[in-house]
């Protein structure tokens, strides 16, 4: 069963980061450190499935919040390139901000 | 197991990513799909708000708003990738401070200059600007009104404008935003081939050998294309990346032979590599021969500054861009003083490096890319950068076909689709007609259905002047739609800003945000921005793209299509034109500019039943399917000329279109047989924007920047973006997150200048120019690592105005500013 009516606001990126194959297993291991932060796959050319959640490590004052920590693993040396490939973020919603619907 | 709806988006971000990737769906993720699926989200497509690259986006709504973005696996531009400054997407429209309501500078209940801005209603907006655009013409006429648009203006957003300005009030006091970012491209177009824009395709990326990169940092501005690029380089270990910037920045990580240059040299470098070609006869004879005039520019042509400037005045031949015919023999002499040494040292670039470059060029086998942005074309010889780069592809042949392509980029959405092809400049009309050429004005006039001697025939302010005359009090009622320029044009303090808030004058700008332009402004108009409306916007590689409205714009937010429409209801046509011109079209009495502009059997020449999106607010308003009647008017310009569009609704349906549309088909590659539906059988090229179809070479020499380091002022200072705001940040900045967090500015800096201050990172540093002081942070790590000499600084933060500093010199043919070479001390703010 999945919960569809769940109601907490969820923000969640998949992004595809990409290094000279040779050194995905260093690059992908540094990027799942990263708060919020897995890695899904990765491919013999280089290709890194990653997603970003925030959540209480990377969200707040303490944490940088999704976007700079995306930035952050983009500009990780050793990267190429970074694609955002999908972004859910319903916080905007009028449920998430305390109005009734 | 109960699962989520967390575990759900999860799966999906998962997936996505995966098929992206060309690899196999994790199956955690895919059995999770397969159980269920979301039907809340409903999709539909738009391009991209953002750069020039016009990838194309799912956009996800639910109950009104955008909660989800998707890279377009359809789309031929993206293959289904975003880059990250998509993460603000399903953001932009939702930032805390929006604009839901005009506000007006207001003084006990009454405009004033010096007022509080103060919510006032539509009407009463209008009211106001009506008066104020009425009370200048009256006094000073059409000169003293003018407009400042855009590059991210829809194509019919632009065309409107275009009318209003142009046909309504009959100024050319019109340019877009694109003057500071495109400019120098177009120019450099126009002059080589008499046509413009790029003749190659994204498709470049697939087929070439070598990329060369000429200032544009692709890595960071243009990630989509950069990860193509980047994918032709990991799968094909045969191709090679050039790097060329004035400092290391992030398209580094991936270069075979990366060039740092001392700013300005480029134009040696160019030189250099044509002589190159020549010296070591690689030149294709047979194509100079049927293919490319030669043609010797004149030099010493100024710096597009204020007459009274003491550059402008030293300048021997100051705006000309005469040229006159060259023959082979004497452009290779020209060329021949730019030899290795002499290159090498003026630039600074290694021997060796300088000589693989010239190689990859010279090599008849190595199919050749080059790309540019903002290096060449924010440049006080932009035009002249543009000419040398194609001499080199001219030499060689290499151009016009896969793989080898000289490719001029965009950094705006529309950039080319609505401020170049639209011609929303101070000296054009759409399809690269010109208000100067009375054969190009008749022949808007008659589209237009306007008498003949409607256009005025001189080109109106550019950008850079225009806020000169607004200082000057020449310019008194503007509008301002669609872009920062307070804080994207440059030396705000001496020009923008006295500009602004110069009594005489009345200023409006249109805006989602309270931008610091809006800020500067006396009345602020609250717009509805990307899908709040239906648009159109074409990209880098003459693609057009449409999209329909998808969600509702918030309180009283009006698109710039409804604004300026709407506006033109205000005045009488007898209040706007003079009794000379009415006295040809004496049935146009009586009416209003909107009647004659907008409701002129063309533009409404189409129901809204013919509309297949869900809402069309302006439609809907209006009355008439206002986007098509814009859209199909405006097609007829370029149709049988080299500019065709296709169909209106057909692009509802693409992914896009890249022109010339014939027969429905698209056109990869211009000016080739067999690509190009233009090019007559047999005749293998034909540049046929010139009548003799023929290509012009320029000699042109390296001249020096405008302003360059000395004693006090000692380092070289250059501006630009960062990859995760896009432009002046009105979008980008909003997210709240990003407030939090670490938004400002720093200054990148070698560690052996910052030494010799006394600095060490994350110190707070004061940095002069002649024209304006700003303070920001010392950066000597992180992704930007200038050579000594030389400091960097991102123009996105608001709260540093980089454009204090920067000097207003032009390109004095393109009129583009360059933002980046002027001249800086920094020292260290003591508390």
């Amino acid at each position: 069963m999945i919960n569809l009516l769940e109601e907490k606001p969820i923000n969640i990126a998949g992004v595809l980061f990409v290094a000279q194959p040779s050194n995905t297993t260093k690059v992908a291991k540094e990027l799942g450190e990263f708060p919020g932060a897995e890695v899904h796959e990765i491919a013999d050319n280089g290709s890194m499935v990653v997603t970003i959640e925030e959540n209480d490590l990377n969200r707040g004052e303490k944490g940088k919040g999704l976007i700079n920590t995306i930035t952050d693993m983009s500009n990780l040396p050793g990267v190429i390139s970074s694609s955002l490939i999908f972004h859910h973020n319903d916080y905007g919603l009028p449920q998430h901000q305390g109005i009734k619907v | 197991m109960t699962l989520t709806r967390r575990d759900f988006i999860k799966a999906n971000a998962i997936a996505a990513t995966a098929v992206a990737a060309g690899i196999a769906v994790p199956s955690s993720a895919s059995n999770l799909l397969t159980k269920s699926s979301d039907t809340t989200i409903k999709w539909d497509k738009a391009p991209c708000r953002f750069c020039g690259t016009g990838c194309s986006v799912l956009v996800g709504t639910q109950e009104g708003k955008v909660v989800a973005t998707q890279g377009d696996p359809q789309a031929e531009v993206n293959k289904g990738l975003n880059c990250i400054k998509g993460y603000f997407l399903s953001k932009i429209m939702y930032g805390k401070d929006r604009l839901t309501q005009p506000l007006l500078r207001m003084k006990d209940g009454v405009y004033a200059k010096e007022g509080e801005f103060t919510p006032v209603s539509w009407d009463t907006a209008f009211d106001v600007m009506a008066e104020k655009f009425k009370a200048a013409l009256k006094k000073k006429g059409p000169t003293s009104v003018g407009m400042f648009g855009s590059g991210q203006w829809t194509v019919w957003e632009g065309y409107a404008a275009s009318k209003l300005m142009k046909a309504g009030f009959l100024t050319n006091n019109l340019d877009p935003n694109a003057r500071h970012c495109m400019a120098s491209a177009v120019g450099g177009f126009m002059r080589t081939f008499g046509i413009d824009e790029p003749m190659g395709c994204y498709d470049d990326l697939e087929h070439a050998d070598a990329f060369v990169l000429w200032g544009s940092n692709m890595a960071e501005m243009h990630p989509i294309l950069w990860s193509r690029l980047a994918d032709r380089r990991l799968s094909h270990p045969h191709v090679k990346v050039n790097v060329l910037s004035t400092y290391k920045h992030r398209s580094f990580e991936l270069a075979d032979n990366g060039m740092i240059f001392t700013p300005q040299t480029d134009l040696a470098i160019l030189n250099f590599i044509a002589n190159y070609i020549i010296q070591n006869n690689a030149v294709n004879e047979d194509f100079m021969k049927k293919h490319v005039n030669i043609r010797e520019g004149v030099t010493d042509i100024g710096y597009g500054l204020r007459p009274s400037h003491p550059l402008q005045k030293a300048a021997k031949n100051p705006d000309s861009g005469a040229s006159k015919p060259m023959s082979f023999d004497d452009f290779a002499k020209f060329v021949s003083s730019y030899s290795i040494e002499y290159t090498s040292k003026l630039s600074g670039v290694s021997e060796d490096k300088l000589l693989t470059l010239a190689k990859l060029y010279a090599d008849p086998k190595v199919k050749v890319t080059s790309f540019w942005t903002m290096g060449f074309n924010q440049h006080t010889r932009g035009v002249w950068a543009n000419n040398l780069m194609y001499n080199v592809h001219l030499l060689t042949g290499k151009i016009s076909e896969p793989g080898n392509s000289p490719f001029s980029l965009t950094g705006q959405p529309s950039a080319c689709g609505t401020a170049r092809e639209v011609g929303t400049f101070s000296h054009r009309l759409p399809a690269d007609l010109v208000v100067k050429n009375p054969k190009h004005r008749a022949i808007a006039e008659k589209i237009w259905k306007l008498p003949e001697g409607t256009i005025p025939p001189k080109p109106g302010y550019h950008a850079v002047m225009q806020n000169r005359m607004l200082k000057d009090g020449e310019l008194n009622a503007y509008w301002v739609m669609c872009n920062n320029n307070m804080q994207a044009g440059p030396n705000i303090n001496e020009e923008g800003i006295p500009g602004y808030r110069n009594p005489e004058n009345f200023i409006v700008v249109s805006d989602p945000y309270p931008t610091v332009t809006a800020q500067a402004a006396d009345l602020i108009l609250p717009t509805a921005m990307w899908v709040e409306k239906e648009g159109a916007y074409g990209n880098a590689e003459r693609r057009t793209q449409f999209w329909h409205q998808q969600v509702n714009a918030p309180g009283e937010a009006r698109s710039d299509l409804w604004q300026i429409v709407e506006f033109s209801k205000r005045f009488k046509i007898e209040e706007v034109w003079p009794e000379e011109l009415l006295a040809k079209n004496p049935e146009y009495r009586g009416k209003t500019m909107f009647d004659v502009l907008y409701a002129n059997g063309n533009v409404d020449k189409f129901p809204m039943s013919e509309s297949k999106g869900d809402t069309n607010f302006e439609g809907d308003y209006f009355g008439f399917y206002i986007q098509k009647g814009l859209f199909e008017e405006y097609a007829t310009f370029g149709r049988g000329h080299g500019h065709d569009l296709a169909p209106f609704d057909r692009y509802h349906e693409e992914r896009g279109l890249r022109w010339p549309v014939v027969n429905g088909k698209e056109t990869k590659w211009r000016f080739r047989e067999g690509h190009d539906p233009y090019v007559e059988k047999g005749s293998e090229v034909q540049f046929y924007g010139h009548k003799d179809k023929k290509a012009n070479i320029f000699a042109l020499p390296y001249e020096p920047a405008a302003e360059s380091p000395d004693e006090e002022f000692d380092l070289w200072l250059s501006t630009g973006r960062v990859l995760e705001h896009w432009h002046s940040g009105s979008m980008t900045a909003r997210v709240p997150e990003l407030h939090k967090a670490f938004p400002d500015a720093v200054l990148f800096i070698h560690p052996d200048d910052a030494k010799a201050r006394g600095l060490r990172r994350g110190d707070e540093v004061l940095i002069e120019s002649r024209r304006g002081e700003v303070k920001s942070r010392v950066e000597t790590r992180g992704r930007n690592r200038p050579p000594k000499g030389l400091v960097f600084m991102p123009w996105f933060d608001a709260k540093q105005l980089v454009n204090k500093l920067t000097l207003d010199a032009t390109d004095p043919l393109s009129k583009q500013t360059d933002f980046k070479k002027c001249a800086v001390k920094v020292k260290k703010v003591v508390v």
